[in-house]
């Protein structure tokens, strides 16, 4: 069953094209991440799901439902910014926004979440407050109720994890692992890759209005190689040298203890072990697949890489480093290597 | 339909819960009442000292500053008090100056001088000088007797004290202070024309009844019972509430639209900054929200205006003008005022909508505040004459009709039929356009951000959506 199809929708802003021949498949019961960077479309996309904007071309269903609205009272939609009337009170509001999905909560429901969601406060005291009183983390979390209270089949969040601390964080992340033990299909957007990758099976990735990466994390890190290199050298004592002088590296990026060495298709492994060998004490040692950040900055970065991306792609299809025996080693205890 | 109740609900109880609404509730009759409540408290703040005055009575036989004296006498006895008996006014003491003081030119002017220093050193609130040729019969040329009235004559006083012998002059720094020329003015008059006749052989009191002038006054108009007897409406007319009941529907038509319908442009742009837009977007409809919005803008009118028709009834019942509000008025200023309340709002909405903040909102605001006071310009003429060619035409245009067409319907004896129901058929189609329009303008302008949109952008909006 899938709980949206899009298929090949446009929609222009005046010249601007905001989405171009879009086309996807979201399978019902899963968590899938829209990544992409600013202004690429990710919000535009939520909006036409939720049937705010209508495509100039195209077509959207909505849990099987293509009419405008049809759906609605099944979908819940969490906006980027905080989308809460300021001075109403809490239980007012959560009481409104079940309402307009047809959804009478009795007060014994709201006081439930309010007390899964603040268990260590006063529900009676959480739900008379008013939201200008509340802190960021509790309107975000407040937000998250207003959008989950009617039991919605789909829910859309953008941005949920922006802001949060990494405890308000974790018990956001539990809520909507939460929603995909229930059968809840959920579409979130983020910037956070780890957070998409630890929390998605699938991800899908717009860039300048057009789908660049669809498909769970194994299938997309698949598609771009193994082509990342993973090093840490002990130079007795000295700042680990730049690395992009050894035969085979096509590009380096420094994380301070460790070094990531891009590779081309046709680079030895063995031959950047034996080199860093003798620069050094090889510390870690490890062929990756490119993480989900990788990926996005050659898409996203600057000049645009999606051809660059397609020619890795490409070459590094037939997989040359696999045979290698080394795979990953680390010698000496020491900060742990991601 | 259920969705837009339940916005409808939300904004109700948002407007209703503010403070402002809270505040305008108390605050509306206290203003009106404030008149009288800041009389009495300016009576109660009221200078009562005792203020004296200097006379020269230069008229022959000093006869009318015994009558200044007996009018004195008289105010400080009875005419300083409010009812419960509390000192309210100045109490006046008089000094006589002798005329005979004045008989040379010279002298007369060292007189004055003295008692003018007197009077600016606050010793003295004025000096009178009675001119001596007073109480003669004046000829017939140089009949325009100028006395200073209520508020004084605005001539220039460059007349010199020679040019004033058949004159009363009254000379104080304090001119607008004017309870002793008024007790001047109700006595002396009076004794002069007495005495003049008197001259003239005639006793004042004889003739004083053939100068009582016929009174005029409002009556009903005759009507014919079934039985063929002919019979006069026994109703007083009252001239005040025949003007003060259209003039105070008007007022309170205008009020209650006001804070039912002006709110909604700020509301609409927290909405937009907060993105609540895109959350209610995201069950209901635009045109919904906005349906939604509106009835709880004119269920908070019509709210208003229930609590202060309750009041306004009371009173108007105490007052025994209650026939004034007759039942057909009530229902037609609880219809005017719900269309209106839509009319005006669905502006109030498309303004919000059409902006991203409420500094740039000002510039949408007047145009709709301008059109909703196009009435309040004209109700004084609408009262008075409310079927000359222009309060027709005032009360049959779409978006001054609900007031003006108020105003008229409250003046007895009302407006014809055709009329009433062509301006609610003409308020209620342009309504449905204005809402239309501004649904239109909701729609797109509602998930606007960065800047206002221009007119032309407006009109595009409305035309192509």
């Amino acid at each position: 069953m899938i709980a949206v199809e899009i298929d090949n929708v446009t929609k222009t802003f005046g010249r601007h094209v905001a989405v171009a021949d879009l086309c996807l498949r979201v399978p019902q019961g899963s968590v899938y991440g829209f990544i992409g960077p600013n202004g690429s479309g990710k919000t535009t996309t939520l909006r036409m799901i939720m049937r705010i904007l209508h495509p100039d071309r195209g077509h959207i269903r909505v849990l099987g439902e293509e009419k405008y609205g049809a759906a609605n009272d099944r979908v819940g939609y969490l906006p980027e910014e905080r989308g809460l009337y300021k001075q109403m009170r809490v239980r007012d509001l959560l009481r409104f926004y079940a309402q307009l999905k047809g959804h009478r909560p009795g007060r014994q429901e709201i006081d439930g979440w309010l007390t899964r969601l603040f268990p260590d406060q006063d529900p009676l005291r959480v739900g008379g407050l008013k939201i200008e009183a509340l802190s960021k983390g509790m309107s975000q979390k407040v937000q998250f109720i207003a959008t989950v209270i009617a039991r919605p089949l789909l829910v859309l969040l953008d941005e949920p994890f922006s802001g949060l601390d990494p405890v308000n964080a974790d018990v956001l992340r539990e809520l909507v692992l939460d929603l995909r033990r229930n059968g809840t299909t959920v579409i979130f957007s983020t910037h956070d890759m780890t957070v998409a990758e630890q929390l998605c099976d699938a991800i899908f990735m717009i860039y300048r209005g057009r789908k660049v990466l669809d498909g769970t994390l194994r299938e997309i890190q698949q598609e771009h190689g193994r082509d990342v290199i993973r090093v840490r050298l002990d130079c007795n004592g000295q700042p680990m040298p730049r690395l992009d002088d050894l035969p085979g590296v096509v590009g380096v990026t420094e994380f301070g203890n460790y070094q990531e060495l891009r590779t081309a298709a046709d680079a030895d492994a063995q031959q950047i072990l034996a080199a860093l060998m003798s620069r050094g004490r090889v510390e870690h040692f490890e062929i990756a697949h490119p993480s989900l950040q990788d990926i996005f900055r050659r898409i996203a970065r600057p000049g645009g890489e999606e051809k660059d991306r397609k020619a890795a792609a490409e070459q590094s299809s037939d997989d040359t480093l696999a045979p290698s025996p080394v795979r990953q080693f680390s010698v000496s205890s020491g900060p742990e290597v991601p | 339909m259920r969705k837009v109740l339940v916005i409808a609900a939300r904004e109700y109880n948002a407007a209703v819960k503010t403070r402002s609404f809270i505040v305008s509730l108390v605050l509306l009759p206290l203003m009106m009442s404030g008149g009288i409540l800041a009389q009495r408290a300016t009576e109660r703040l009221a200078d009562t000292t005792t203020r004296r005055v200097a006379i020269i009575d230069r008229s022959p036989g000093e006869k009318l500053l015994a009558v200044i004296e007996q009018a004195v006498e008289q105010h400080n006895q009875a005419g300083i008090y409010d009812k419960s008996g509390r000192q309210v006014r100045s109490r006046f003491e008089l000094e006589r100056i002798d005329p005979t003081r004045l008989a040379e030119p010279s002298a007369a002017d060292r007189v004055r001088l003295e008692l003018s220093q007197r009077v600016r050193r606050g010793e003295l609130l004025a000096y009178v000088e009675i001119g001596p040729d007073v109480l003669r019969s004046p000829t017939p040329a140089s009949t325009s007797p100028r006395t200073a009235g209520l508020f004084g004559a605005d001539e220039q006083d460059d007349a010199a004290p020679e040019h004033d012998r058949d004159r009363i002059r009254y000379a104080s720094t304090r001119i607008t202070y004017r309870d002793f020329v008024r007790l001047l003015g109700e006595a002396l008059p009076q004794a002069v024309i007495g005495h003049r006749l008197a001259e003239q052989g005639i006793r004042y009191e004889q003739i004083r009844p053939l100068l009582s002038p016929p009174g005029i006054v409002d009556r009903g108009l005759a009507e014919q019972h079934p039985d063929g007897q002919i019979v006069y409406e026994t109703k007083k007319s009252r001239m005040s509430a025949a003007v003060g009941v259209p003039l105070g529907l008007v007022m309170l038509m205008f009020l209650v639209v006001m804070i039912g319908a002006s709110p909604l442009t700020a509301n609409v742009i927290e909405e937009k900054q907060l993105r609540i837009a895109e959350v209610l977007l995201g069950s209901v409809r635009p045109f919904e929200l906005m349906m939604g919005k509106l009835l709880g803008g004119v269920a908070v009118a019509l709210t208003l205006a229930a609590i202060y028709f309750g009041g306004a009834y009371y009173l108007a019942v105490r007052q025994g003008v209650a026939q004034y509000l007759t039942a057909n008025t009530i229902l037609w200023f609880v219809f005017f005022t719900a269309v209106g309340t839509l009319m005006y709002g669905s502006m109030f909405v498309a303004a919000g909508a059409a902006v991203t903040n409420i500094k740039e909102s000002q510039n949408m605001i007047l145009p709709v505040m301008l059109v909703i006071m196009l009435p309040m310009f004209a109700l004084g003429s609408l009262v008075q004459d409310p079927h000359s060619r222009l309060a027709v035409a005032v009360s049959l245009f779409p978006f001054s009709a609900p007031m003006a067409m108020m105003a008229r319907l409250a003046v007895p004896p009302g407006v014809p039929t055709w009329q009433l129901i062509g301006a609610a058929l003409l308020v209620v189609l342009t309504t449905l356009a204005v809402v239309w329009s501004a649904g239109r303008i909701f729609r797109v302008g509602i998930l606007m951000q960065g800047q206002a949109a221009k007119l032309s952008e407006l009109v595009r909006w409305i035309i192509r959506g």
